[in-house]
């Protein structure tokens, strides 16, 4: 019987009783290869699964200007087959084992992981290393080139063909400063993405690929000393890099209310409220979760009641405080219902933070997100691999605060939350005059006829970007 | 009791090691002992673990609820089920969301609590409940740690029994329904789904959306809610599916107390219909605004869920658009750059089904696109599957299974399935072995049956002036083209809904 199981079940329970009991951790144990590549091994096996994660210390937050999308475009690179493993490869070997796999690029990190039965531990080891230590000899123009579509079709398709689906990335462009490497989104941008080159594939590879500057997560169905054989024989024949240097650049603060309209193909508009905040695990950040819960969420959360539930001029609403390595963001959007205009909802909305920011809420309320974390959180350490499964989950921890078994002290910092610093850290960071204002607009089209266009006309051409360039 | 003392328990607490030093808590186990391996060979996995479905225990309630459990004590949660035969596929013609609507309600307020208070004593156990319907059933759900499953049943119970749709709400939640019909204007995939669905299944019980329509929603009234919860959410139609961290005798008692008093007979179930006859057709819905994609649905007919092609149409769907394996994503995205995604996907349901492919392709080469998968469904129909791709997509389906019953919402999930469409307690064993025998006939066979392009629908949200003339020579039929929806502010609900 694995070790998690009993320590959860036996450990956890909310705290809303009278005596809070102990959080449960997860159970790890962790080491470095020679090359400097970081391994955590957490044993679990009440099912024949095993979850391997490799995070990688690079994010979007890396990129060179004239390059925002690369970390993004890389990670589809490292799918495109490696010396030992011809395209598509992989793919074949995780589907005929049963198993699944992706990766995910963030402003922060990158992550590749693979859940599989417990049998195929040793491919997985094989199709990360291999990637890891091999990716260059075989990565040509025409993997660049075809990822390169690729990519900007997930722009298209997520984005841009999105209700609201440029929001974000305009959000961002003014809530940081051009030179802090927030100021854009991982997707980046069609020049950016044509410009890329296989140079810069090379040298990103090099920059910021080393072992030594990534985390192996296994967690699941395995023996630890065989694990430990397999990751020396696959892993550690890999070349260390040159230490990377991370930028570790702050924030220009934002001096001002700064108040930005675009236009979109949508029927209601929406409105977007961002302020800068500390960090994640900086003082603050645990405490603005807490607010955010206590704004947005469930029925009797301060904006919904009165926006949704009572006064109903908002369709939606959410807040919450966004917890990045390098700066935070906390933001309220709202969109109001047919009729009703943004500046009511802001009007509102500024009201019910003002109140937040007199007094505290009250314990009860507190009570309910404390709780709603916890629960969310016990929930989440469900799978063993995955997007935000076990694997990921200690990677993650790793490199945002050095010790993968963080999960207790992530949690627990919650429960030590008062009423009394909530109201501080709105008081402290939602300023009226240190924050971006987003109002997105339906955009006004004339209630032109709905009769073909005259042949000829520039509006029956396909639709090709200005900046897309050629290959 | 599976739990460990509290002893135990600190002990695993305190021997959770920071980190080691490089050589590693097992000193016997020398770094340098290791060799690189030869990667000039991958390294064979070795057997497969077998499929352990967990055995499901059934039980009967006095008011004639059926209840089956899986105990599962790997994590102190809990998850419910509840299956009600109240789906949107009994909808009346003229009120389509009406079973939607109704199950929605049920969180809006009961005799003794309201919405906010629902909301409220949830959010303090930390746990989540909703209720909501698809076309083949409805179906009340939640999950919580194991400690708090007695107050989580207790409010489950209430909502369940005693909604009373209180005006107030239900004038909120019918505006609030109205507005996400009116955003879904924007939405390139709500829209095809809502053209293709009245396109292809017509008056068919399928032909509508689950969530009704913007004049449906407008025109519903409470009344309507009551009578359909009335008739429909009831005991004898319905069956509890409780996955988790819970024992037998314990969660009886707990169901026959909170669940008791739920009282009423069956209902009567669904009759066959008749599926309106396919015909190749395409339809372009204009994307209002810039469309640098073209977001495409085609779908033929299928089959119903208790077809005995199923399994061998699961292979062939696998093969040809399942995932990164299959023969849409690898020519579509891999090789050619069309796409960011597309799939192949059956939707096979009680009364039918039908074959999907569906997928966002650059506006500019839509015409391309739709060609290269009607090759691939053709390749698929014309040529038998060579055994070794045939291999990986049999292993991809019946090899995954074990991580879908690793966790509870998986477990309650396949058991929902077996709930919904009647299909024994060892099915998923049954399929496993069905799907390793499936051949390359097999999959020639139903690919022909069940991928016949003769009977096209097509649907594409895009810009038609930019993708029609793209079409031509492509074989899909007529083509219509239709305007988007006209955009400006809509009207607003009624504020005055009469109760009836």
């Amino acid at each position: 019987m694995t070790s998690l199981v009993l320590a959860l079940a036996s450990a956890f329970s909310l705290a809303n009783h009278a005596q809070p009991e102990k959080i449960p951790s997860i159970p790890f144990e962790s080491f470095k290869l020679a090359n400097g590549l970081n391994v955590i091994l957490s044993e679990d096996h009440t099912a024949p699964i095993v979850g391997v994660d490799v995070h990688y210390n690079v994010g979007s937050k890396d990129e060179k200007p004239g390059r925002t999308g690369f970390a993004h475009l890389f990670e589809h690179l490292m799918f495109q087959g490696s010396a030992h493993l011809p395209k598509g490869e992989a793919d074949r070997l995780i589907e005929n084992v049963g198993g699944s796999a992706n990766g995910s690029t963030s402003q922060d990190q990158t992550v590749y992981w693979e859940q599989v039965p417990s049998n195929a531990l040793e491919q997985a080891l094989f199709i990360e290393s291999d990637r890891m230590g091999w990716l260059l000899p075989t990565l040509d123009q025409a993997k660049l080139d075809n990822q390169r579509e690729v990519v900007k079709n997930e722009r298209r398709q997520s984005f841009e063909m999105q209700p609201y689906g440029t929001a974000f990335i305009t959000l961002a462009a003014n809530l940081w400063d051009p030179d802090f490497p927030y100021h854009w989104l991982p997707i980046g941008s069609h020049e950016d993405l044509s410009a890329a080159t296989l140079a810069d594939v090379r040298e990103f590879f090099r920059q910021w690929y080393g072992p030594n500057d990534a985390s192996l997560a296994i967690a699941g169905d395995f023996d630890p000393g065989e694990a430990r054989r397999l990751v020396e024989k696959w892993f550690g024949a890999i070349p260390p890099s040159p230490p990377p240097e991370h930028r570790r650049p702050t924030p220009r603060p934002l001096t001002q209310e700064k108040r930005v309209t675009i236009e979109d193909n949508v029927e209601l508009p929406r409105l977007y409220v961002a302020w800068q905040t500390p960090k994640l695990f900086a003082e603050g950040d645990a405490q603005l979760d807490m607010l955010g819960a206590i704004l947005s969420e469930g029925k009797s959360a301060r904006l919904v009641k009165r926006l949704v539930m009572d006064e109903r001029i908002a369709q939606q609403i959410s807040a919450g405080q966004s917890s990045q390595e390098l700066a935070s963001t906390f933001l309220v959007v709202a969109t109001p219902k047919p009729g009703q205009t943004v500046d009511r909802l802001l009007a509102e909305i500024d009201e019910e933070i003002e109140k937040l920011k007199k007094e505290p809420p009250a314990e009860g309320e507190l009570q309910r997100a404390v709780n709603k974390t916890e629960s969310r959180a016990i929930f989440g350490l469900e799978p063993v691999g995955g997007f935000g499964g076990r694997a990921a989950s200690l990677n993650r921890y790793y490199f945002e605060t050095g010790d993968p078994g963080y999960f207790p002290q992530d949690i627990g910092r919650y429960r030590k939350v008062k009423p009394e610093e909530v109201r501080d850290v709105a008081t402290r960071w939602l300023k009226k005059d240190a924050r971006v204002i987003l109002t997105v607009m339906p955009r006004k089209v004339a209630l032109a006829p709905r009769t073909p266009r005259p042949p000829g006309s520039p509006a029956t051409r396909p639709a090709r970007p200005a900046n897309e360039g050629s290959k | 009791m599976r739990r460990a003392t509290p002893f135990l328990a600190a002990a695993l607490l305190a021997c959770a090691p920071k980190h080691l030093p490089p050589s590693g808590p097992k000193p016997a186990l020398e770094a340098a002992a290791v060799q690189p391996g030869d990667r000039s060979r991958v390294p064979e996995p070795g057997p497969a673990p077998a499929l352990k479905v967990p055995p499901q225990r059934h039980f009967q309630l006095t008011n004639g609820l059926k209840v089956r459990l899986v105990e599962v004590h790997k994590l102190p949660v809990v998850a419910l089920h509840l299956v009600v035969d109240a789906g949107a596929s009994y909808d009346p013609a003229d009120e389509p969301g009406l079973a939607s609507f109704t199950a929605a309600m049920l969180t809006e307020g009961t005799k003794k609590r309201s919405a906010t208070r629902i909301s409220d004593d949830l959010g303090f156990i930390g746990a989540s409940l909703s209720a909501g319907a698809g076309f083949d059933s409805a179906s009340l759900s939640g999950s919580v740690l194991s400690g708090h499953l007695e107050e989580l049943l207790e409010i489950f119970a209430d909502v369940l029994m005693s909604p009373v749709f209180p005006q107030g709400d239900f004038a909120r939640v019918q505006d609030q329904r109205l507005v996400s019909l009116i955003q879904q204007r924007d939405q390139p995939g709500a829209t095809a789904a809502k053209t293709f669905q009245k396109l292809y299944w017509g008056d068919h019980p399928y032909g509508h959306w689950p969530m009704g329509t913007e004049r449906s929603v407008k025109a519903t009234r409470r009344g309507d809610l009551v009578r359909y919860h009335a008739a429909r959410w009831k005991p004898r139609s319905s069956e509890l599916v409780v996955v988790g961290d819970v024992a037998e005798q314990g969660l009886r008692n707990a169901l026959e107390k909170a669940l008791g008093a739920w009282k009423g007979g069956s209902t009567p179930t669904s009759k066959a219909a008749v599926a309106k006859p396919p015909r190749l057709q395409t339809v372009l819905v204009e994307k209002r605004g810039p469309a640098p994609q073209a977001y495409v649905m085609m779908g033929m007919p299928g089959f119903q869920r208790s077809s005995p092609d199923y399994v061998a149409s699961e292979v062939a769907f696998q093969v040809l658009g399942g995932g990164t394996a299959s023969r849409l994503f690898r020519k579509l995205r891999e090789k050619e750059g069309y796409t960011y995604g597309i799939y192949a996907r059956s939707e096979a349901r009680k009364l039918g089904g039908t074959s999907f492919i569906v997928g966002s392709v650059k506006a500019d080469v839509t015409g391309a696109a739709t060609e290269a998968v009607l090759r691939e469904v053709a390749g698929l129909r014309e040529r038998p599957v060579p055994p070794e791709e045939l291999a990986v997509a049999r292993n991809a389906l019946l090899l995954s299974l074990p991580a879908d019953f690793a966790v509870t919402a998986g477990i309650a999930g396949k058991l929902a399935e077996e709930v919904v469409y009647g299909l024994p307690d060892d099915y998923w064993d049954q399929f496993a072995v069905q799907v390793a025998s499936v051949s390359p006939v097999d999959v020639q066979r139903v690919s022909q049956k069940y991928l016949d392009t003769a009977k096209l629908t097509t649907v594409m949200v895009c810009d038609p002036a930019a993708v029609k003339p793209q079409l031509e020579g492509v074989p899909l039929g007529p083509i219509q083209v239709r305007p988007a929806a006209p955009a400006g502010a809509p009207s607003k609900t009624s504020a005055k809904v009469r109760a009836r």
